[in-house]
């Protein structure tokens, strides 16, 4: 029954549990995650993953947030990442007296096997890393930190506020439409509706009678916020000053020392030492 | 209605924040849910819905509300990424924020004959801005390989159709909503009706 | 001073399709004034709210905020002078955080840091939020939810503060205490507050009541004189509070009591120069003039003349006598956990065990956050118990071979705010959703979807063609109510299905549950947080508490024992609030009252014996 979604759902979750990760400054996070996850979009070889490996094992230890729990949210993408891995293996082109089966464009070899191995545990440190990220931070945290990382970008015009905004309101949105989701499938399933049945227009059509509700609503919400930020005096980034303050600390200077090293220790791993 | 109204599509003001928020926000959902996974029969891959927010924002709503839901969706991949294929915001981010721009642009071509069919066709034009846009970059990467490309029709032509039927259908609701109108015509004959 | 002078606003101005929403209004509220607007649905309450924090512009008239005329160059420094807080707490609130949102108006109004801290540190003390600035939006109630609202808006530290229906969506305690501190402010800090509701008890304590009806004031004045004009304010759906009302009643049998009563204090004070004699003039007398006339009711409980209570069995005419042996349902130390093993695991229900036989009505009661939501879930397998049981027909549900469609066809289920959950466009498409589903012939579907809208009220031929979003509130839980009548289920379970309309939409919707519920024999399970006017259908009531079941019995047993369902987080029908209120006055006042005609009865009695006296 798939009544109850928010059970599986840890997006945008941010957990209260006063670690030391959780005290960091914001941007402190967001650039240190940012750089080993650049690091390990550049790594080719389990070196190098293991050296970012390191990194997260050390994320972990000071961020109390039980492994359990972190891949609660991976649960439902374990069917993905399943079919990514088979994509993976079967359309590696190993040098053909390494190939043990070929059919068409399709192939099987331990080189193959390799490669996905190696996507599939990059896809767990980012996963990983990119969640204990908003576990760890508060929403806002995140927004005020990445509007003042974009600051500069204000002299060119680009609205940085509104963008932010935009992005803080989604994920306002996220567990009440989740929740509005779950009424209406829970209100469909108890009148007899079944949603993992029929053919793919059936489905489609299904579908829609829960989206079009979600929508309708959805908007209608949208409205009612709007009037209360416009009532909330909200222009935009114009003359819009900032509670609070963020602070580099030494841990702060301390994290985010080891992060570029570790980043950097990565893809020197990978790419040049080659292992 | 309201006491500042002077806007133009490109305007950025509260109400296109909220919208555009509140849509992005749809689209995580789908996406958070698996709701917006749709198995396509025989094949690996699932057809997603997961754009079809950032479409609707851009026939109801305009480019910008279009283009900010699409990029929020684009975040979410790139967040989320599971494949290993979207950590690279060129190709999750980019493409999506051209579904807003070029549904609406298929939308407003369209609109003054028939609403319903131009949101149809944003619906097919915003899912091949998607396709197109996120394998040719992957391409262009090198991330998957050419002959990968075949696997991937019958998922991208399950697409289209459900955003087809899909963003008509939402797009008749909140307009008819918005109509103000109370109630429906008959459409058949009454003894055919189950109601 | 706020001033509105023949204010009047059209949504649509100047189109064909206008909506006159609101017509020549004219009002002020001066700095520090506790004002109430009371009018029904659609009266054009929350069109003026808007206008007067320029949200909206009018089409004609005038609105000046402190001699600030509100014109589109004034409109931020209006927004700032009034603030507004509104009915869904969810759909208000920014931020994720209490500290967060409420430091969101502060920040736009680009105030210096420490200055918003103070405010939002000041405002959060000032709603009793103080140990909650921390806390995840998420985690609160309503109650909590709305005053985080309230701090939010009151840290841009405006001079009038809108409340447009704050109450609807949160527990009865929760909206006292919130009231109580929306005029706390008014005392404290000088807030001017305008209060828009449905509901009369909340005004009583308000300087002035201005009465909407159709876009227009059709009253003006305190409290006292409006609820002084009951017959008009029933003319236009609305009610006066209940104690008026019985105020009213006993005045009119000839009890010297003052023209308007307000509060059930002010009626005890009244009524302290009627009170019955010291004990050692009353005697045996009295006590039996008074058994003679309460055991012409049924139901009442008797009091014996050493005064204990002995109970007549609540309602013995209605149903037959054996109970049947076997419940129909039944959950035995039925467990379950939100979230379980993760860090943000909700504990719902922590071993119930409670039957329901068939043919019988059923109150599951309990405060906020009980658990009650959650258990009538498994009553129609949308959850399936994994620690504990649940049986049907004496089998458990778990069972390997266990038809569950029979069960989810057995049992129909009304959600919590039905109304948000109907999926179809169209009336008679929603209804038709499951005789459509099962496959029905046309005539056959058609027959039970004009059956079941006939049942809840509704034209059948008026009603099948409507958009489902057009309708009212009411009248949309009608149409949730249909729907399910329309699949001929045995046992109908109603989640709060009165909780949040205004006073008229629950009176009708109660009336027409009470009727359906008699009518058409079904076995029927009333979910609410009070003993409302729904309680007194109910055979037996079972009172839900943190996830146990704390209490169980005949509905007037339970009333009798106020104190315990008080430290439940229950609230009494309101007579019987009423009565405990009088025990300062009539110590032995029975608390096992529904309707206010029993408390006037009961009252009549014990005056009456004075009167005999004297
Ligand atoms: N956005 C809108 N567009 C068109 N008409 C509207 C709009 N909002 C309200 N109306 C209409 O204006 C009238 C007044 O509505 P308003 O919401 O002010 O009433 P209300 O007294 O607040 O009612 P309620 O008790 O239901 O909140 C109603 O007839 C309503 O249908
Ligand atoms: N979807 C959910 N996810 C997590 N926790 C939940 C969920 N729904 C309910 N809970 C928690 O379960 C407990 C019982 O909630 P439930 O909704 O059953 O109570 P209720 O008695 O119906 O309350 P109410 O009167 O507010 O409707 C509460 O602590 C609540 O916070
Ligand atoms: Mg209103
Ligand atoms: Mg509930």
């Amino acid at each position: 029954m798939a009544v109850e979604f928010s059970r599986n759902i840890t997006f945008g979750q941010y957990l209260n549990l006063g670690s030391p990760i959780h005290r960091l400054d914001p941007r402190t996070k967001i650039l240190a995650v940012s750089a080993l996850m650049f690091a390990i979009l550049l790594t080719r070889t389990f070196g190098g993953l293991a050296v970012a490996l390191v990194g997260a094992a050390l994320i972990f230890a000071f961020a109390r947030v039980p492994l359990g729990y972190t891949l609660r949210g991976m649960r439902l993408l374990a069917n993905t990442m399943l079919v990514i891995f088979v994509f993976q293996v079967l359309f590696f082109r190993a040098p053909p007296e390494r190939t043990l089966w070929s059919w068409w464009i399709l192939s099987f070899s331990w080189d193959g096997v390799f490669q996905g191995s190696l996507t599939l545990l990059r896809v767990l440190l980012l996963y990983y890393l990119v969640n204990t990220l908003m576990f760890t931070t508060p929403l806002m945290d995140l927004a005020d930190g990445t509007e003042i990382m974009l600051e500069p970008l204000k002299r060119l015009r680009v609205p940085v506020n509104e963008l932010v905004m935009t992005l803080v309101v989604a994920l306002k949105f996220v567990p009440l439409l989740v929740a509005e989701l779950e009424r209406l499938i829970k209100a469909q399933t108890a009148r007899g509706a079944r949603f993992d049945q029929g053919s793919l227009l059936q489905r489609a059509r299904k579908l829609g009678a829960v989206l079009i509700p979600l929508f309708v609503n959805a908007l209608g919400r949208a409205e009612v916020l709007t009037t209360a930020m416009d009532a909330r005096c909200y222009r935009g980034g114009r003359g819009r000053t900032k509670r609070r303050v963020l602070t580099f600390r030494r841990a702060d200077g301390l994290a985010l020392g080891l992060a570029l090293l570790l980043a950097a220790a990565a893809i020197v791993v990978s790419r040049v030492i080659g292992i | 209605m309201a006491v500042v109204t002077r806007e133009s599509p490109t305007t950025l003001n509260t109400r296109k924040i909220v919208v555009a928020g509140v849509l992005g926000a749809i689209a995580i959902v789908l996406g958070v849910t698996r709701l917006g996974f749709i198995p396509v029969p025989n094949v690996s891959g699932n057809a997603t819905i997961m754009h079809i927010p950032a479409i609707i924002g851009a026939v109801l709503e305009g480019p910008v509300v279009g283009v900010l839901a699409g990029g929020i969706f684009g975040i979410f991949s790139l967040l989320q990424d599971t494949t290993g294929l979207f950590s690279n915001p060129l190709v999750s981010v980019l493409p999506r924020l051209l579904i807003g721009l070029t549904s609406w642009l298929a939308y407003r071509s369209l609109a003054g004959r028939n609403v319903y069919m131009a949101a149809a066709v944003a619906g097919v034009v915003g899912t091949l801005t998607n396709t197109i846009g996120v394998v040719g970059m992957l391409l262009i990467f090198g991330l998957i390989p050419f002959a990968a490309v075949a696997t991937i029709i019958p998922q991208a032509i399950a697409e289209i159709v459900i955003a087809a039927v899909l963003t008509p259908l939402v797009v008749r609701g909140v307009n008819l909503v918005r109509s103000g109108r109370t109630s429906a015509t008959e459409t058949g004959p009454r003894d055919k009706s189950s109601f | 001073m706020l001033e509105v002078s023949n204010l009047s606003f059209a949504y649509n101005a100047g189109r064909e399709d206008a909506i006159q929403a609101l017509s020549d209004v004219s009002l002020h509220v001066a700095p520090g004034e506790l004002v109430a607007i009371i009018g029904h649905n659609g009266s054009g309450k929350s069109t003026l709210a808007k206008l007067l924090c320029a949200i909206l512009a009018p089409t004609a008239g005038s609105i000046a905020v402190d001699g600030i005329p509100a014109t589109a160059d004034n409109v931020w420094e209006i927004r700032r002078r009034v603030g507004m807080v509104f009915q869904r707490p969810d759909d208000q609130l920014i931020a994720n955080t209490v500290i967060d949102d409420v430091a969101f108006g502060p920040e736009n109004l680009g105030l210096p840091r420490d200055e918003i801290e103070r405010r939002v540190r000041d405002s959060l003390a000032a709603l009793g939020l103080a140990d909650l600035i921390h806390a995840q939006i998420s985690e609160l109630s309503g109650g909590e939810k709305q005053r985080v609202a309230i701090a939010g808006v009151l840290a841009m530290q405006p001079a009038y503060l809108i409340l447009d229906e704050p109450t609807t969506m949160i527990a009865p305690s929760q909206a006292r205490q919130l009231i109580g501190l929306a005029r706390d402010l008014r005392d404290r800090v000088g807030l001017a507050v305008i209060h828009i509701t449905h509901f009369m008890p909340e005004v009583v304590g308000f300087d002035r009541v201005i009465v909407l009806d159709g876009g227009r004031v059709l009253m003006h004045g305190t409290p006292r004189e409006i609820f002084g004009r009951a017959d008009e304010l029933r003319a236009v759906g609305l009610s006066v509070p209940q104690v008026t009302d019985l105020a009213r009643r006993l005045r009119a049998r000839g009890v010297a009591l003052p023209e308007v009563v307000l509060t059930a204090e002010e009626l005890a004070v009244a009524l302290f120069d009627h009170r019955p004699p010291l004990r050692q003039s009353s005697g045996q007398a009295t006590n039996d003039h008074r058994n003679g006339t309460e055991s012409q009711e049924p139901g009442i409980a008797q009091e014996t003349g050493d005064g204990r209570r002995v109970t007549s069995d609540a309602r013995p005419e209605t149903r037959d006598q054996t109970p049947n042996p076997q419940p129909l349902l039944e959950a035995r130390d039925l467990r379950y956990t939100y979230m379980d093993g993760t860090p943000l695991a909700q504990e719902a229900l922590r071993g119930v065990d409670c039957a329901l036989y068939e043919g019988e009505t059923l109150a599951l009661l309990g405060g906020t956050q009980a658990g009650k939501s959650t258990l009538i879930e498994f009553f129609n397998a949308l959850r399936l118990p994994q620690r504990g049981h649940v049986f049907f027909e004496g089998q458990d549900v778990t069972a390997p071979g266990f038809d569950l469609d029979r069960l989810r066809q057995a049992v129909g289920v009304v959600f919590q705010q039905p109304e948000t959950q109907l999926f179809e466009e169209t009336v008679g498409k929603d209804v038709s959703y499951v005789p459509r589903r099962k496959g029905l012939p046309p005539a056959e579907s058609r027959a039970l979807v004009a059956q079941a809208l006939t049942n809840v009220g509704l034209d059948y031929e008026a009603f099948r063609l409507r958009y489902i979003y057009a309708l009212s509130g009411g009248q949309k839980r009608r149409v949730a109510l249909a729907g399910v009548l329309a699949a001929q289920p045995r046992v109908l379970v109603l989640d709060e299905p009165v909780a949040g309309l205004d006073p008229r939409g629950r009176a009708e919707l109660a009336a027409l549950i009470i009727d359906l519920t008699r009518r058409l024999g079904l076995t029927v399970v009333l979910v609410g947080n009070a003993v409302d006017e729904l309680a007194e259908l109910a055979d037996r009531a079972v009172v839900l508490h943190e996830g146990r079941v704390a209490m169980e019995g005949p509905l007037r047993a339970l009333l009798r024992r106020a104190e315990e369902l008080h430290a439940l987080g229950l609230e009494l029908s309101e007579p019987a609030e009423i009565a405990l209120a009088l025990h300062a006055v009539f110590r032995d006042l029975p608390t096992d009252l529904l309707r206010i005609e029993e408390l006037e009865e009961a009252l009549m009695n014990r005056l009456q014996i004075v009167n005999c006296k004297f």
